[in-house]
Parts: C-alpha cells; sequence; structure tokens
C-alpha cells in the first residue's frame, strides 16, 4: 500500500472513530414519550403541546416524540409497538386512556417511567381552586335554586364530590346520574347538565370519541347548557368546558418527566381554562370575560 | 480538443436521468470525412463537433446533407435517443431541428432555448393565466372562499404544468410552492417544511452514496462475487442478476440508475435476441424494480411520502419502521421474483463471460471505501432503535466519508445528484402542508363523511379500493404527481381517521408503481432501449411481467390482515 493511499484509509478510520463516538454518545440521551389520549392537530393537544415544549425545548440530549391515540383504544397495540422501538426512558401519558395503554405493555427490562396525573387536581390548595372557579362559573351560569344534573362516569367519584360541592355553593341543587348508556328520565329540568371525565364511554360513537355519542343524545334530547370537565368536549358538542389550562398541564407535566417523577408537582397558582362553542357564547349571557377567555386560549370553538 | 458531451446544445434539453444514460450508453466516435459519417450513422444519432467548435446534431439525416469536414463526437443508436427524449418537449423539438439544420454555428453555451410550440405556448398561458385571473377576481374580497381559490389556482397552474409536460415536474411545483407563499396563502414556515424536514437530506446523502457507487465499480464486482459460487446456467444468471439488483435497491433511490447498472451485464450475459437474453432482461429489470418500494432508499418518491407524513410520525418512520410495514409485501414478492425464475425459461443465452471467469482483482481504494460507507449506513439503519441517530444524518455521514477520501469529487456531486428530485420534494411537502394548513382534513371529514367512515370503520376495504382508484389513476398521470397529490389529500384524513399513514403512503406509493403497459413505465421503456429488446422479447417481457405486477396487488391484500396484526391498523 502506498503512502497516499495508507493516509487516507486513514482519513476514513478517523472517520469511523468519529462515527462510534456520535453512537456512544447519542446512545445515552434521554428520550421522553408523550402519549396523547387525544387526536393530533386538536386545539386541546396544541396548547399542551407549547407547555411541554416551554420545558423540554431548552432541555439539552433530550429526545422528545409524540404518539396520538385519536381517542380510539384499538390504537394502542400501534402506540406500544412505536414505544418499544423508541425505548423510552420516560413515557407522559396525558389521559386516562393513555396511561391505560401504557399500563398494559409487557414489562420491559428497564420499564419507563410513567408520568400521568389526573383531570382533578391532588393537591388540596389546587383542588380548592379548582372546586372555586366550577363554582364561580356555575353562579354565572345557572340561577340559584335551579338544578345541576351531574352525569358522572363509574369512576369519577371524587370529580363528581368536587362538583357537587361547588354546585351547592352555587345555590344549585345537584342531581346525580351514574352513565349507564341510558339518559335520566328527570331531563328537561335541571338548568344545567355537567359531565364528568368519564361520562358517556358506554355511549356508540362511529368517530370513536368519548362523550361524542352522550352529547349528541342530550342535545337532541334538551335544550339546557352542556358543560364538561374536559376541554376535547367542545368539538364533541358541549357548550362550555373548564379544565386546567393545557399549557399549564404540559409545562407540570414536562417538569415531572425531567424530573423523574411519575406524578407531577404544583409550584405555581393551579390555571383554569375555560372553553366555549361559538353560537353558545353569543346566546347566553355570561359575563364577558369567559368569551374573551375561551378566545384568548384559543378554545372559542365553532 | 472538442468541448465535452455536456456541451452539447442537445444536453440542457434532457433531464438529469436521460442525460446520464446518455453519457452511458454514448460511444465516442471520430470521422475524416463525409463517407466516414455515412458509415457512423447506420441506425445511429452522432453528437459532436466539427472542427472542435461547431455543434453537430445528426439524426435521420440525409447522405447528402452531411458535413465534408472532420470532426469529433458520440454515437447513440437512433431509437435510444428517441426513447430518451420521449416526454421531454425540449429535446424533441431540438432534434427535429437538426433534422433540418444538423450544423449549428452558436458556441454550445450560447445555443438558444428551442423556439417554444403552440402547445407550450397555450399551456403556459393556462398556467400562468388561471392565477392570475383568479388572483384578480378575487382582489378585495373577504370571503371564506377566497383563500380556496388561491390555493386552488395555485395548484391548477403547478398541474397546468406537470399534465401538458410544460417543464420538469419540479418547474410546475415550485410555481404552485411560490404563487402560494407569493400570496402570503401559506406561512413561509409551512411552505419550505421540506427543507427542515430530514427527507430532504437523507435524499441528498443517499444521491451522493448511489454516485459513488455507480461510479466505484462495487455493483460489477458483487455481480462476478455472486456469479463465482452459484452454477453457471440460465437460471444461475437470472438469480444473479436479480439478487444484485435488489442489492441496490436496497441503497439507490434511482431505478433508472440501478437498470442503467445492469443493461451492460445483460448484454454481457447473453446474446440479444435469444430466449435467454429475454429471461436475462426481466430478471434484471424485475430485480431492479419490483422492491423499490419494500425498502425506504428504494424509491425516490418513497421519500415524498416520507416527507408528506404528519410532522408527529416522521420522527418515527426510520428505515426499520418502513421495512416493517413493507415485510410481507415484501416477502411475497421474493417469493414471486424465485417462483419467476424457477419457472421461467431455462434456455442458455451465452456463455459465461470472461470477466466472470477471471479471479476478482484485489478491491481498489475507492471500492473499499464505499463498501464501508454503505456498511455503515447499512448497519446504521438496521440498528436505528439502539443508537437512535436519525437516518438523514448517517446518509449525509456516509456522503461526507466519500467526500473526504477523495472517491466522491465534487463535481460527481454536482451531477450525480438528482437536484430535480429534491426541489420537487421540497416543494410538494410544501404543498402537502398547504392542504393541512388549508383545513383540507375538516373540510373531507364533513364533505366527505362516507370517505372518513370507510377510513376508520373499514380500513381494508378502504386500502383495496385505493389501489384501484391509484391504477386507474396512474393510466394518465404520473407516478410521481399521484403519490404527491393523493398523500397531500387523504392523509391528514387518514390520521385522524386512526389509519397509519404510513400504511397508506405505503400503499399509494406502492399502487403507483404498478404498471401493466409500457407508456405507464418510463423506466421500462428506457431499459427495453438500452437493452435493444426486439418486439418479440418485448411482448415476452411484458407478459411475464405482467404476472408479476399483479403479484404485488395479491402482495398488498396479504399485508392487511399483517397490518391490523401490527397495530398498525385498527
Amino acid at each position: 500500500m502506498n503512502r497516499d493511499a495508507a493516509m487516507r484509509w486513514a482519513w476514513a478510520a478517523l472517520f469511523l472513530l468519529l462515527a462510534a463516538a456520535a453512537v456512544a454518545f447519542n446512545m445515552h440521551s434521554r428520550r421522553i414519550l408523550v402519549v396523547h389520549e387525544g387526536p393530533a392537530g386538536s386545539a386541546y393537544a396544541q396548547a399542551l403541546g407549547r407547555g411541554l415544549d416551554a420545558v423540554l425545548r431548552p432541555a439539552a440530549r433530550l429526545k422528545v416524540r409524540h404518539q396520538y391515540m385519536g381517542f380510539a383504544a384499538d390504537a394502542c397495540p400501534g402506540i406500544l409497538a412505536q414505544m418499544k422501538a423508541f425505548d423510552p426512558g420516560t413515557v407522559i401519558a396525558e389521559g386516562p386512556g393513555a396511561r391505560a395503554c401504557v399500563r398494559s405493555a409487557t414489562a420491559p427490562e428497564a420499564p419507563p417511567v410513567v408520568v400521568y396525573q389526573p383531570a382533578l387536581p391532588a393537591q388540596a390548595e389546587a383542588r380548592a381552586r379548582y372546586a372555586g372557579a366550577w363554582q364561580r362559573l356555575l353562579q354565572d351560569l345557572a340561577p340559584a335554586g335551579g338544578t345541576l344534573l351531574v352525569l358522572r362516569g363509574a369512576q369519577d367519584q371524587a370529580e363528581y364530590d368536587t362538583l357537587a360541592k361547588a354546585a351547592r355553593g352555587a345555590g344549585l341543587r345537584v342531581q346525580a346520574w351514574t352513565d349507564d348508556g341510558t339518559l335520566p328520565p328527570t331531563l328537561t329540568q335541571p338548568g344545567a347538565v355537567a359531565l364528568t371525565h368519564h361520562a358517556g364511554q358506554g355511549w356508540p360513537d362511529p368517530q370513536g370519541a368519548p362523550q361524542g355519542g352522550l352529547l349528541r343524545a342530550l342535545r337532541a334530547a334538551t335544550p339546557v347548557p352542556l358543560i364538561s370537565t374536559r376541554l376535547e368536549s367542545l368539538a364533541l358538542g358541549a357548550d362550555l368546558a373548564l379544565a386546567q389550562a393545557p399549557e399549564q398541564r404540559g409545562e407540570m407535566l414536562a417538569q415531572a418527566a425531567l424530573a423523574g417523577l411519575a406524578e407531577p408537582g404544583l409550584n405555581s397558582p393551579y390555571e383554569m381554562a375555560v372553553g366555549m362553542r361559538q353560537d353558545f357564547a353569543q346566546r347566553q349571557t355570561l359575563p364577558p370575560f369567559y368569551a374573551l377567555s375561551a378566545r384568548m386560549a384559543g378554545f372559542l370553538a365553532e | 480538443m472538442s468541448p465535452p458531451l455536456q456541451q452539447h446544445p442537445l444536453w440542457p434539453c434532457l433531464d438529469r436521468s436521460s442525460r446520464q444514460l446518455l453519457a452511458t450508453l454514448a460511444e465516442p466516435v471520430a470521422w475524416r470525412d463525409a463517407a466516414e459519417l455515412a458509415r457512423l450513422l447506420h441506425g445511429h444519432a452522432v453528437l459532436g463537433w466539427l472542427g472542435g467548435a461547431r455543434a453537430l446534431t445528426l439524426d435521420a439525416v440525409p447522405a447528402s446533407s452531411l458535413p465534408a469536414a472532420p470532426g469529433q463526437g458520440w454515437r447513440i443508436a437512433a431509437p435510444v435517443l428517441h426513447t430518451l427524449a420521449q416526454g421531454q418537449p425540449a429535446c424533441q423539438d431540438f432534434l427535429a431541428q437538426a433534422r433540418t439544420a444538423p450544423t449549428d454555428d452558436a458556441p454550445a453555451s450560447d445555443t438558444p432555448a428551442p423556439e417554444p410550440t403552440l402547445r407550450h405556448a397555450l399551456g403556459w398561458l393556462a398556467a400562468l393565466g388561471l392565477p392570475a385571473l383568479v388572483l384578480t377576481a378575487v382582489a378585495g374580497r373577504s370571503d371564506p372562499w377566497v383563500p380556496w381559490a388561491c390555493f386552488g389556482a395555485a395548484l391548477g397552474a403547478g398541474l397546468c404544468v406537470w399534465v401538458l409536460g410544460l417543464a420538469p415536474p419540479a418547474a410546475g411545483a415550485l410555481l404552485a410552492l411560490l404563487l402560494l407563499m407569493a400570496g402570503n396563502h401559506l406561512p413561509v414556515e409551512q411552505a419550505l417544511a421540506g427543507l427542515a424536514g430530514s427527507g430532504f437530506f437523507l435524499l441528498l446523502g443517499m444521491f451522493g452514496c448511489s454516485t459513488a457507487i455507480q461510479h466505484s465499480g462495487l455493483t460489477q464486482r458483487l455481480l462476478a462475487a455472486l456469479l463465482r459460487p452459484l452454477p453457471h446456467t440460465a437460471r444461475g444468471f437470472q438469480a444473479c442478476l436479480m439478487l444484485v439488483g435488489v442489492a441496490m435497491t436496497l441503497f439507490i433511490p434511482s431505478t433508472l440508475g440501478r437498470l442503467q447498472l445492469l443493461a451492460p451485464m445483460v448484454k454481457a450475459l447473453a446474446r440479444p435476441g435469444t430466449a435467454g437474453y429475454a429471461a436475462l432482461a426481466f430478471a434484471a429489470l424485475s430485480g431492479c424494480t419490483l422492491l423499490s418500494t419494500s425498502f425506504l432508499l428504494g424509491n425516490a418518491a418513497n421519500f415524498v411520502v416520507l416527507g408528506i407524513l404528519p410532522e408527529h410520525w416522521q420522527p418515527h418512520v426510520n428505515w426499520m419502521a418502513w421495512f416493517q410495514c413493507a415485510a410481507v409485501y415484501t416477502a411475497v414478492i421474493a417469493a414471486g421474483l424465485a417462483a419467476s425464475v424457477a419457472l421461467g425459461p431455462a434456455t442458455q443465452g451465452g456463455g459465461t463471460p470472461a470477466w466472470a471467469q477471471a479471479p476478482l482483482p484485489r478491491m481498489a481504494f475507492p471500492e473499499g471505501v464505499t463498501a464501508l460507507a454503505l456498511l455503515c449506513l447499512g448497519l446504521g439503519s438496521a440498528l436505528g432503535n439502539v443508537h437512535h441517530i436519525d437516518m438523514a444524518w448517517l446518509a449525509l455521514f456516509a456522503m461526507l466519508l466519500l467526500m473526504a477520501t477523495g472517491v466522491l469529487p465534487m463535481d460527481k456531486v454536482h451531477a450525480g445528484v438528482n437536484w430535480s428530485i429534491l426541489l420537487y420534494l421540497v416543494c410538494t411537502v410544501g404543498i402537502a402542508r398547504g392542504f393541512t394548513f388549508m383545513g383540507i382534513q375538516p373540510w373531507l371529514a364533513a364533505h366527505a363523511d362516507g370517505l372518513a367512515l370507510l377510513m376508520r370503520t373499514q380500513q381494508g376495504t378502504f386500502l383495496l379500493l385505493l389501489v384501484a382508484a391509484v391504477m386507474l389513476l396512474r393510466l394518465a398521470l404520473p407516478s410521481m404527481v399521484c403519490v404527491a397529490t393523493l398523500c397531500a389529500v387523504l392523509m391528514p384524513l387518514a390520521d385522524a381517521q386512526g389509519l397509519h399513514p404510513l400504511v397508506l403512503g405505503f400503499v399509494i406509493v406502492t399502487a403507483s408503481e404498478i404498471w401493466f403497459l409500457p407508456h405507464q413505465s418510463s423506466d421500462y421503456l428506457l431499459f427495453r432501449e438500452s437493452v435493444e429488446l426486439s418486439p418479440g422479447i418485448a411482448r415476452d417481457v411484458l407478459r411475464r411481467n405482467a404476472w408479476l405486477q399483479a403479484c404485488r396487488i395479491v402482495a398488498l391484500a396479504a399485508s392487511v390482515p399483517y397490518w391490523r396484526h401490527m397495530g398498525l391498523l385498527q
């Protein structure tokens, strides 16, 4: 081998060395997978993404990927296949459906940390803010002495208790109906109908969306305002929704993921976001800040 | 000394692939007088220079019109040149002009563009007049349909260029994208999303690597190495050519480039006109084309699919994810290829060439480094789920290795990279983002709820109907246009309806590659001419091809249960 060829092979060897170093370096980078229960491109997913990005984007040596279930339970095998290929150290499960899917994975050698935050805050202070916001909304929405019909999912006891307390604080009577796939018989009497997080899961919906079938049935049966504890319900037919601000939720989940915690902590005041349908905002006499707030947050749905 | 072929006035009239083929197939010649030139012209066209400066193009010119002056240039079989010119109006016009005036006094670089025909003039008038009319009509209006009208006008302009063949497809796509950006109908970051994605750099890196492969002699070594252990029978040769075609599909994104490398081997292994020659030609053709969508790097259209995938899906799709999606399809096609060799004619078309029997020479440095770069790329692709480095950066790394070691000089990069396809990729990704930006998904969901329902509830049926629809569209539209348009329109809806966008893209790109009629495959037409298939043999190749193309449809249908099992379909 002449000197020129030897030099060129030396170049190639140096390149290979560099490649090996890059691979070794990259293999130790952190990987976070965010599994969204809802669809991509929704206003909620975009707002949550902004919150996640605010924390995760500046972090170095981090690979973040997103997967969207689109509320379809049968999307889970595909999600798990992606999860296996990506092999993340941390999985952020946004929504109970996402958590159920992630938990159904066969246990790998080193299972990822699953970060999950329930819709109802666990911290006392945050829960008080949550209840306070609902009480204020119900005061503004329904006349005192009226009835709030709460359609609740079987596993939403804590959420129902909080809503009921808020409704009573607003001077409303509370009527509960555990969702069993049928509508309650006294539907025409309430001042408003509220849906908790898991209500409507037994209702068939051609799009596979949670609450879609129930909201359609309610809309056909009653003209009263339909309100929900999840912002995604706006796209499915709810008139108004009140829940934790998704940007803050995203930030909390991301901070927990970076810290390796399974449950996010709260280090700033709990923020709520309101969402409304445009036609509902026009025909209601709610104080203008509701519509303004919904518009600014991007939750004034058509 | 005469200028090179690249400075001949015909050269700028050809597209990139045709130039490559012309450079490979043209044979250098020189002549002293008209009689010698007439002998050279027998069944051929001659491109060259008179006196070292005057360009000369001789194609079906009467002997009386031949120049008496000596000259030199290149000779190419006339049918091959005509096939290269097919679908390239500028080139056809140039050749037509050359038949009446074979010499050109102007220096090549100053040669004016061919005069536009009436069809061109009308086509360009429609392409530019349509958006101008629409923009004038909607100026100052704020109706909700105005953005759609502007978007439609921009797309219409691009389609005019595509469908009427006024310019290469990239020019049509660029025109549409420019209109969208200039009119502020699409934010620049969306319009140029193709440059931000890794697909562009992956394709760039792969063009660089494939240029090195084509020039390194690695393919010939591979064929010789395969011929050595295998029996030197007709079926052995066919299997070898097929395997080399498949191996090249792993790394060379251009089908034409692969066929171009195999064409001389077909000629070397059998005598033209024999049944064995037909079988070898068919083996080479099917080995190079049938698995082009099985591997991410095997087809430029695969990169268009990759670029149009919804943003959150793109990081999940690497070489391995693509291959997993195509696994059953690949298995069925591989079985079909094996059966076609086993059950096909076993007549020997010629003896074993001397180069295949001689001992393999010591591997040269360019071959060694190219093999090393491919090894890195192959290992990197296969182990993507371990190191999590995007494949685009691996491809660029391999290209850099080749450039830094002198195996891939800059002039070869300029000549080997198909800039037209890269530009087309950037533009189609931008247009696809435009569809999403305009809200095609909610519009389709609202106005084509039957389609959305079919996508959600009967995904297998939808995909099979899609295959049929794509095959029908392909009777009239080129493959790239078909893939780009259908992916841009259907992918956002598929994502929303729980249909895996990669599966949708794979089905579209594979179905668009299915062809039964010669005019549907420009690769076949050029290959037919470059290996000089006689009409009888071409018919035989087409008949056998029909079986394997039908096999593609079966392979797609057989993939549906597999995709369901993998969770890619619901």
